[in-house]
């Protein structure tokens, strides 16, 4: 059970702000101790090894799989607790859905709902937790597939769609809850290299529109060209971060020198 | 007596007999149905300290004869003060029989469900009811039919035990005009024969449903 912090985010500005998480699954401890905090509008790419805990802070931030300890604020209002008049509670599972809607993730492997159309992925959860009407949900579904390229897959299955198509649909469905944030879980680890750059050009026009991002990546290019700051993990730990072109260029840590240096051994 | 005037002299015994047979199998799977998915659905994605439990009485029931689960319910239940009637009796312990069974198909149906599902459901904020109505269910259910419709047919054949409990049903109606009239071969057979025409009418609903539901959800292969 998460322990409840009662301490606010040192910044207001800050659109995510983690602090003082910690994770453990069994004896592995995902998140040990990690720190964050992401200004609005600011793209930070996630970078290391696998296992090292890039993704479990994800899931940290939007409770999808809620921290041991430390607490994370979201524009401001602290994950998984309420306040009340009289102080501060546990969030119930109906509230923490709702602050949890206000962030947009995407999976490596996309996720789509393969039994719905791709409008009908779109337009679920905007009728079901925003309570829009559908016409209304339908209109800002095909605006934001036209956003995506995909204006003539409204009727699609996602198994009529490439790797890329599906990952950009799934984009657009986490946009359609209009969400303050976006996480993004090695969103194009899963596609076949042609198809990276199509979901590599629809983040970086997201980026460009001031959406809050973070982005767990092995794509360094992407990372030195559109985050503005780069957070190498290692062992549950953030052990160096700063400009991403630094990072990756001049890396002061021996461990992220080693990463880096595998990286450009393997091609990229 | 020819064939003719022993079927004449019987088949009003045989069709009652069918039809309590028919009666029986109904009633067993609309309560086995639905209390078997609650089983699975709690079990698969519910609460761990109900799922417990659950996974304790299923195995109970499952590993059990259900001729022994029958005696219980008919011979033993009166001796703790629940007297029941023999047809009261068999429905009970053939439906949690049965319930037992097909919640081990339907948990693998849902277990089959990528759990990538359950993630991106839960990210945009849907609650857990939605997300198995509306995202689980529907794609569990296609891989359901065949499981599905084969407990279907065990459990209509299983309510011949019902015979073995006092109840008239096709079984014991074919036998009873057996032993009395030493003619095995024709009631035998005409018991088969209704045997036959229920689990062969689940067999057709089986292909009826299988085709349906692949035009209804469209589900490509992948």
């Amino acid at each position: 059970m998460a322990s409840v912090e009662q301490e606010y985010p040192s910044s207001n500005r800050a659109m995510v702000e983690a602090k003082g998480l910690f994770k453990s699954y069994g004896q592995v401890k995902a998140l040990d101790d990690v720190d964050i905090a992401v200004a609005s509008g600011e793209v930070v790419a996630i970078v290391g090894a696998s296992g090292s805990g890039k993704s479990t802070l994800l899931r940290c931030i939007n409770y999808l799989d809620p921290p041991d300890k430390g607490g994370v604020w979201v524009s401001g209002h602290l994950m998984g607790v309420v306040e009340t008049v009289n102080g501060t509670r546990k969030a119930t599972e109906r509230e923490i859905r709702r602050h949890r809607a206000d962030i947009g993730m995407v999976f490596q492997h996309f996720n789509l709902f393969p039994h719905f159309t791709v409008l009908q992925n779109l337009i679920e959860a905007p009728m079901a937790v925003r309570k829009i009407a559908r016409a209304e949900a339908v209109e800002m579904a095909k605006a934001l597939l036209a956003s995506v390229g995909l204006a003539d897959k409204v009727d699609a299955f996602p198994s009529e769609l490439s790797g890329g198509q599906q990952q950009r649909v799934a984009i657009a469905r986490a946009l359609a809850m209009k969400p303050r944030v976006m996480l993004f879980d090695e969103p194009t680890s899963a596609l076949d290299p042609e198809l990276v750059d199509e979901v590599l050009r629809v983040m970086r026009q997201l980026a460009s529109e001031s959406m809050t991002m973070l982005v767990v990546t092995h794509e360094m290019g992407f990372a030195e060209d559109v985050a503005d700051r780069l957070v190498f993990f290692d062992k549950g730990k953030i052990i160096e971060e700063g400009k991403p072109a630094d990072v990756l260029r001049n890396p002061a840590q021996p461990r992220t020198k080693a990463f880096m240096q595998r990286l450009l051994r393997r091609g990229q | 007596m020819s064939y003719y005037d022993l079927f004449i002299q019987y088949y009003p015994s045989l069709l009652k007999g069918l039809w309590t047979t028919l009666l029986l199998s109904a009633v067993t799977l609309l309560i086995a149905t639905p209390l078997a998915l609650a089983i699975a659905l709690i079990r698969e994605t519910g609460n761990r300290w109900v799922a417990i439990p659950l996974a304790i009485l299923v195995n109970a029931i499952r590993l059990l004869p259900a001729l022994l689960v029958l005696f219980f319910v008919f011979y033993a239940m009166p001796q703790l003060g629940y007297r029941l009637q023999p047809l009261t009796a068999a429905m009970i312990g053939l439906s949690i029989m049965g319930a037992a069974y097909m919640s081990e198909d339907f948990r693998g149906c849902i277990a089959a469900i990528d759990s990538g599902q359950y993630k991106a459901a839960k990210a945009l904020g849907l609650s857990h009811l939605h997300t198995l109505r509306r995202i689980i269910l529907p794609q569990a259910v296609p891989l359901a039919i065949p499981p599905y419709m084969t407990r279907a047919i065990i459990m209509v054949k299983a309510t011949s035990l019902a015979s073995m409990v006092a109840v008239a049903d096709l079984t014991a109606a074919a036998s009873r005009a057996t032993s009395i009239t030493y003619e095995p071969f024709l009631f035998i057979a005409f018991a088969g024969l209704g045997y036959l025409l229920i689990s062969g009418f689940l067999a057709l609903l089986q292909s009826w449903a299988e085709a349906k539901i692949a035009r209804a959800y469209r589900l490509a292969p992948r």
